[in-house]
């Protein structure tokens, strides 16, 4: 099975594991090789300990020149796996479906977004 | 009768036939302008749709355990959104979108189509990480169908 694939696999178990609340999403700042120096920007980064690894999964803001100094920015999402010291040792910057529904749920899960709204509703 | 006009006759049939080869040879090119223009105009709303579609089924799978029929609900929405694209798209993605089709609802005694409601959650989930594939997929053809 092509490393594609597997990913695509991981992804719909973390949808599925954070819907049932055996996942916990926090939000953490980005590491540095995601900002730093690159024609990228990411305003929100969720991380998860998952088997033993430190998983994130981030919105990516991505600069895209049409010409020397015009450009226009992109939206996607990303995925990496990141190690003890807090380096990014592999990431998937395919945006799929799957990819933003693991996204949304995790943020959805982070923010606290259910309690908050019950709050806000409560008489 | 002179041989001149003989020749003539021969000419003639292989003038047909050639032309024969030529009409041929526009409709086929005809017919891939024509898909081509079609998949421009339609292969993004289709996109939009699926993308909207296959979000929703992610919610609704996570429900599956409690009720089962939104999550069938969609399946259907996006069988219908494929079975309404798959004549536009070229050879290839025709077949990815072909075999996620018969993937969806495998053939039972060969030529009867199993129910949907006989999936199970795992199978469901299956069915959306391959959908999650396929739609990728098509989302690059969008892209790719802008230089065509």
């Amino acid at each position: 099975m092509s490393t594609e694939s597997k990913t695509a696999l991981l992804i719909t178990k973390l949808i599925r594991e954070t819907a049932k609340g055996n996942v916990k999403w926090e939000v953490e700042d980005a590491p540095r090789s995601l900002n730093d120096e690159t024609e990228h920007s990411v305003p929100l980064y969720l991380q998860t300990k998952y088997k033993g690894k430190v998983l994130g999964v981030f919105d990516l803001r991505t600069k895209y020149f049409t010409d020397v100094d015009e450009y226009y920015w992109s939206e996607g999402v990303g995925f990496c796996i990141v190690d003890d010291k807090g380096r990014v040792v592999w990431e998937s910057r395919e945006s799929s479906p799957a990819l933003l529904d693991l996204f949304s749920t995790a943020r959805e899960q982070a923010s606290g977004i259910d309690d908050i709204l019950d709050n806000l509703l409560e008489d | 009768m002179p041989e001149w006009l003989t020749d003539l006759n021969k000419l003639g049939s292989l003038s047909s036939i050639l032309g024969l080869i030529v009409t041929l040879f526009l409709l086929y090119e005809a017919r891939k302008i024509r898909d081509s223009f079609l998949r421009r105009a339609r292969l993004p709303e289709v996109n939009r749709e699926l993308y909207r579609s296959i979000s929703q089924l992610s919610q609704n799978l996570k429900g599956w355990s409690s009720d089962k029929n939104p999550s069938l609900e969609t399946f259907v929405t996006i069988k219908a959104l494929l079975e309404n694209i798959r004549k536009k798209l070229p050879s290839e993605e025709k077949r990815k979108v072909d075999e996620y089709l018969s993937s969806l609802q495998p053939k039972k005694w060969w030529f009867i189509n199993s129910p949907l409601s006989e999936l199970t959650e795992d199978e469901a989930w299956n069915r959306y990480t391959a959908l999650s594939g396929l739609v990728t997929s098509l989302k690059q053809l969008e892209k790719d169908s802008k230089w065509d």
